[in-house]
């Protein structure tokens, strides 16, 4: 696998050439090594999902933050199984603070947004990564639990919310869901591109849009922290455009 | 300290935000309070070295590194605990915790030479040498700050910062001679005046800014290497930190100086 400098790894804003590479190349061995392996996790088998983690853990990463991914679905790995190591200690060499495990929590029946938001309203001040489709967020019983004003931007963690939805919705529908992201605080950042093509170009724009979405919430802790939110935040939520199929296996 | 700043906007911006620079102020002036002659170690005590400490320790600590600082003159704290890092009590929340702070007292070894060997082959250590003028054009080590015997892909970054201890203005001769002399060492020279006329805010911006440009040029000779597009041996940037009367004065006169202690041949 290519690895890169850890005095280079996040020396720009937009992750060098170097990096799109070996982010590319943990995706590609995630999914292989998971396919040629009985019983595994979804965060590391399915490419919607690893790259997921694989570009929150860079931005993240810079940030000398380290996250929590959840998801609903069950995990394949035997009970006692770690999820290896996070992508950047696969990826970056001799950092400092490595290695470190890949945080994963399976959350079953339970919303993993729910989960996320209830962790970092608590006494947790990390990242918290949930994954979950669009009917998994609508769920009248817990859409209540689904309202981001129960995070606190000042002395709270923070929620990196990845939203599967599906291709091909019409302008209504997409005006639909971004009505009520919005009514539940959060505001919306789309990702579209052709999974089974993911290319280094899509790398690069799934880097961006990481970027832009940590800026944001940045933001919003300097204002909380100087006191200048004089309403609650609207957080950002990614939006991951994907057939049936993918983001779902 | 007042309130620690979180660790989600401490290294918002490529430079420190107002509340940052305020709270790197604020660390700086409590390590100068009337005990701190009390303090065993210079890079606590003189006002200079505490200086390089608060502002390399936030450069490196936004870049995930973890410096160690040299010098030549050995200090009395027990067992070598010389206490927390400055980001440790500035920033809270941080994921790794308050970090111990990395002091290296290397009499009779020059801090340049000490900092070079300590990251040969150790391609992710940091070493930070703060050396008297003087003690870096001392004959009998300059063969050992040759900035040429660190190997850019394969060892760590060694990041000498020359105190230069004016009684006044120099002319430009004297300057000229300085930089050809770091340049013949493998060094480009990236000069900062602390003269007294600048209030403190404005030297702590100014650090700060040309410490980005510090890190970020040794990024690109790292990336350079990493791409092996090195045509030639870089010049490696060293940070050179003039003094003058007025500002010594000023920050209690204990500067490198004062800390200096003779080096092995002088003995």
């Amino acid at each position: 696998m290519a690895t890169t400098s850890s005095w280079v790894a996040h020396a720009s804003r937009e992750p060098n050439a170097g990096m799109i590479r070996a982010l590319h190349e943990w995706i590609d061995d995630s999914v292989r090594l998971a396919a040629a392996t009985p019983g595994s996790c979804p965060f590391l088998a399915d490419a919607v999902f690893a790259g997921i983690v694989a570009h929150t853990d860079r931005a993240l990463h810079k940030r000398r933050q380290r996250p929590t991914f959840l998801s609903s679905h069950p995990c394949g790995l035997q009970s006692l199984a770690a999820h290896g190591l996070r992508p950047m200690c696969d990826v970056i060499d001799h950092d400092e603070f490595g290695p470190e495990e890949l945080l994963v929590e399976h959350t079953g029946g339970t919303s993993t947004l729910a989960e996320a938001i209830a962790s970092a309203a608590g006494a947790d001040m990390s990242a918290f990564v949930p994954v979950f489709t669009e009917s998994e967020f609508m769920d009248a019983d817990l859409f209540h639990l689904h309202n981001a004003q129960l995070l606190n931007p000042r002395h709270g963690g923070v929620v990196i919310p990845f939203m599967i939805v599906p291709v091909g919705d019409s302008e209504q529908e997409t005006q639909d869901r971004e009505d009520i992201v919005r009514a539940m605080g959060f505001t919306s950042y789309t990702f579209e591109c052709d999974w089974d093509d993911f290319t280094l170009e899509d790398h690069t724009r799934l880097a961006l849009l990481m970027e832009d979405v940590l800026d944001e919430i940045v933001q919003i802790k300097s204002d909380a922290e100087a006191r200048l939110l004089s309403r609650p935040p609207l957080w950002p939520l990614v939006e991951m455009r994907a057939s049936p199929g993918e983001g779902f296996r | 300290m007042k309130t620690p700043i979180s660790s989600w906007v401490t290294h918002a911006g490529r430079e420190p935000a107002e509340v940052v620079v305020n709270a790197m102020d604020e660390w700086w002036r409590n390590t100068r309070t009337p005990r701190a002659a009390e303090v065993p170690c210079h890079w606590r005590r003189d006002a200079l070295h505490s200086l390089v400490l608060v502002h390399v320790d936030r450069a490196a600590h936004k870049r995930r590194h973890q410096p160690t600082f040299v010098s030549a003159a050995p200090c009395d704290s027990p067992g070598e605990d010389h206490g927390l890092t400055p980001m440790s009590a500035i920033v809270r929340d941080d994921t790794y915790g308050p970090q111990p702070v990395r002091i290296v007292h290397a009499n009779p070894e020059s801090a340049v030479g000490r900092a070079i060997t300590m990251v040969r082959g150790e391609e992710g250590t940091l070493a930070v040498a703060l050396a008297t003028e003087t003690e870096f054009d001392d004959a009998d080590f300059f063969d050992a700050h040759r900035a040429s015997l660190v190997n850019p892909l394969r060892d760590g970054v060694a990041l000498a910062i020359i105190h230069a201890e004016l009684q006044g203005p120099e002319a430009a001769h004297q300057v000229m001679e300085r930089e050809d002399l770091l340049r013949a060492a493998g060094y480009a020279a990236y000069t900062i005046d602390l003269d007294g006329d600048d209030d403190d805010h404005t030297v702590h911006r100014h650090l700060a800014g040309l410490l980005e440009d510090v890190f970020d040029e040794v990024a690109g000779i790292k990336a350079d290497a990493a791409a092996r597009v090195l045509s030639s041996t870089p010049l490696w940037p060293a940070l050179v930190i003039r003094t003058f009367p007025l500002w010594r004065q000023r920050h209690s006169a204990l500067t490198a100086h004062a800390a200096e202690l003779p080096l092995k041949r002088s003995r």
